[in-house]
């Protein structure tokens, strides 16, 4: 893999015109409204590992990659080619063709660096960034990388350790990075190294310039910022696991949280006690209804999924679902959907948050991991 | 064919599929055990009906108990009755623990008012409300409120149940807390509200404890099936397997115990709390192992199913825990906890091919 073959200034310049959004991605998202398809990493054990997709006309494809996958992205200028990050501390993620099932590209890490599981695609597509992990230093890194060829372009510092999900704010410009502070090793596998000074935070990021902007902690120093989501007026909601093993309390800890543009400080959706105790400390995906205001949040050690608003941080309501992980908002987003290990698929109302029965979906021999994409 | 030995695992939720072709295989004398989907059935319905649904039971007639030992000692006020109705907190104590085992179903039914912290507030995240349940009964004492079921029924969970009721019985409510039984007789002499109010929480404890049981019996939720028919045939609203279900539960409270150290921090004043974790502990292998008119366990299944090192390796393990117990060793305990809560996680699940979830022990 080369490195930063591109000046920083020819890549701002690149950059700088991300903000076009291409008809090709317009077309696409037109026709799934028609009929959404939803796309997982699947599989238990390496031989079943893979990324499967699937919509309520046609059987589930499934194209094995014998690695755990874990976020999906669809790639934006490569209609029906979707991206399959492998799950931390990973060195590879897979870019699969949804007409045959065929690996079409294989992203390597650069030399001592790790992938963390997630990425996302400039607003013209042209650029991929994922979260990676310097695997020497343990510094977070994001990536910048050509979103045909996967080469890497350039590397910022992710303003934490252990980046985990990144989103492009609504500007086109700014990353979004979920630091979940902790650090990791391929070496160890998923051991946490440094439970005892991990330090997590939201940062954001000059995706032109890998300028650190801001970034936001909770007051809890042992809650992990994970995963996010950004509404289109640029609220972005956390999700977070707790490391109750490094807390000297037994206090409930929020496991979500809001940060809205220009606030000083974030929001934690606090209430009710009795449900975020349910959660088990750990939340593992958010999903964010931009008309409605609402965010979704998933907790699988708590079997359900629960809703906030995002205007004023209530509580609204939560759907049980065994192992419940994946959720995502469906094209035409009627529906908040969530996705589990058993191989379910539900349909929750947006407007009532209630679930639509007649729509759920079961595939008995799969199983949903941790993140749902819906295209 | 031949009987199937399995040594390899068996889908055990899919086994109608895999069985169905090997009911009506013969067997002989010397063959080794057939696994069929009968005796999963069997197990499953026989493990809830002797052990968990009879965890209910036996806590509603202990609620029962409890609430005529309270009416005989605020007949009586004397030491023989509030050593009778102590006696009966106890026992009332040890059969909360051995539920709380299967704090799912009618239990743990409503997300944000679930019954069990109504019953144990030390349960919801081991915080020790005892400040707050002697306060509330000195204030209940000194006002003249009605101390009927609707203002019970108000109470927030951390004001009644179990930790009120061991607070009200087991010392003076008054500044000194006293735990002689002269001094706490003597103080229900002085507040004859005290007995309204120990009324009232052991009432409230039977309430509670009669929803739970005619959840698993009759009707849950208003579903109007009971919840051990939702359960037994695999119709739980959120999918999850009953197997799947009660393991989880277990592993859980086993979680609970060790992480929130409740041996240390439990039933303090009425100083019980080691024969409570051995009541846990008990109805624990029991689940396991059958009770006594079980012909099924699901030890037999595991053994069955992959041989007897997992059950061995269970067994050792609730026996080291009941060691400590004996010995009142809480280090030694805490590691037999966290050992057994391993076993739920995963010698149990992977003998009997459960599958508890990609995301249940090692999430991203």
């Amino acid at each position: 893999m080369m490195h930063s073959k591109i000046s920083r200034r020819m890549l701002i310049q690149l950059l700088g015109a991300a903000g076009i959004t291409t008809p090709l991605i317009s077309r696409a998202k037109e026709s799934s409204a028609q009929n959404p398809r939803w796309l997982s990493a699947t599989g238990a054990s390496k031989e079943q590992f893979g990324i499967s997709w699937g919509d309520k006309d046609t059987d589930l494809k499934k194209t094995y990659t014998e690695f755990r996958g874990h976020d999906v992205a669809a790639h934006p200028l490569r209609p029906n080619h979707a991206l399959l990050f492998g799950r931390r501390p990973a060195m590879q993620a897979v870019e699969v063709d949804l007409n045959n099932g065929a690996i079409t590209h294989t992203l390597k890490c650069a030399p001592n660096q790790h992938l963390f599981g997630h990425g996302c695609f400039s607003a013209n597509g042209q650029y991929l960034f994922t979260t990676e992990g310097n695997i020497k230093s343990g510094a977070g890194k994001i990536a910048v990388r050509d979103s045909k060829s996967y080469q890497q372009l350039a590397q910022y510092c992710s303003g934490g350790i252990g980046p985990h999900q990144i989103k492009l704010m609504p500007d086109g410009k700014t990353l979004a990075v979920a630091n979940g502070g902790i650090l990791t090793h391929p070496n160890s596998g998923r051991k946490k190294l440094n439970l005892s000074t991990m330090d997590s935070c939201l940062s954001y990021i000059d995706s032109q310039s890998g300028q650190l902007l801001n970034s936001f902690r909770v007051e809890e120093k042992k809650a992990s910022i994970r995963h996010l989501d950004i509404h289109p007026n640029g609220t972005v909601a956390l999700a977070m696991q707790v490391q109750r093993e490094a807390c000297n309390h037994n206090n409930v800890v929020p496991l979500a949280a809001i940060h809205k543009p220009q606030s000083t400080a974030l929001t934690l959706l606090e209430q009710p006690h009795s449900l975020i105790t349910q959660m088990q400390d750990y939340i593992g995906s958010v999903a964010i209804h931009p008309e409605l205001g609402i965010a979704g949040f998933t907790s699988p050690r708590g079997n359900l999924a629960a809703f906030w608003s995002i205007d004023d941080a209530h509580f609204m309501g939560y759907h049980h679902l065994h192992d419940a992980c994946g959720i995502a908002l469906s094209p035409d987003k009627n529906h908040f959907l969530l996705s589990s290990s058993s191989g379910q698929i539900r349909f929750i109302t947006a407007n009532t948050l209630t679930e639509a029965k007649n729509k759920r979906q079961h595939y008995p021999s799969t199983q949903w991991d941790n993140h749902l994409l819906i295209i | 064919m031949h009987n199937l030995k399995l040594n390899i695992k068996i889908k055990l939720i899919s086994l109608p599929l895999l069985i169905s072709t090997l009911i009506s295989c013969g067997t002989r004398e010397n063959d080794a055990p057939v696994l069929t989907v009968d005796d999963f059935a069997i197990t499953l319905e026989q493990t809830v009906d002797h052990t968990v649904i009879a965890a209910s039971e036996n806590f509603t007639q202990r609620s029962i108990k409890m609430q005529d030992a309270i009416e005989n000692f605020c007949l009586n006020f004397d030491n023989a009755s509030l050593v009778g109705a102590q006696s009966e907190w106890r026992q009332l104590n040890e059969a909360w623990f051995s539920l709380a085992n299967f704090n799912f179903g009618p239990l743990n039914d409503d997300l944000i008012f679930p019954a069990y912290t109504f019953i144990d507030s030390l349960r919801l995240r081991g915080t020790n409300y005892i400040a707050t349940a002697r306060s509330e009964i000195q204030q209940n004492i000194s006002e003249n409120t009605a101390l009927d079921t609707a203002f019970f029924n108000q109470q927030t969970f951390q004001k009644i149940g179990l930790l009120a009721l061991e607070v009200a019985l087991f010392e003076t409510a008054d500044n000194e807390q006293n735990t002689s039984s002269s001094a706490i007789i003597a103080n229900f002499q002085k507040y004859p509200r005290k007995c309204e109010i120990i009324d009232g929480l052991s009432a409230n404890l039977l309430q509670r404890a009669q929803y739970v049981q005619n959840g698993w019996k009759v009707n849950h939720l208003q579903t109007g099936e009971a919840y051990r028919q939702l359960l037994l045939s695999n119709r739980l609203e959120d999918g999850t397997e009953p197997l799947n279900r009660i393991l989880t539960a277990v592993q859980e409270h086993l979680d609970y115990l060790q992480k929130r150290s409740v041996v240390s921090v439990s039933a303090t004043l009425a100083q019980h709390s080691w024969q409570n974790i051995n009541a846990a502990i008990n109805t624990i292998e029991q689940l396991l192992n059958g009770s006594e008119k079980s012909t099924h366990s699901l030890f037999k299944l595991m053994t069955l199913a992959t041989g007897e090192l997992a059950v061995t390796t269970v067994k050792n393990n609730l026996q080291t825990a009941k060691n400590s117990i004996t010995a009142q060793d809480s280090t030694a305990l805490a590691i037999a906890l966290s050992r057994l809560d391993g076993n739920f996680k995963r010698e149990i699940p992977d003998a009997l091919d459960v599958e508890l979830g990609i995301n249940f022990t090692d999430g991203d």
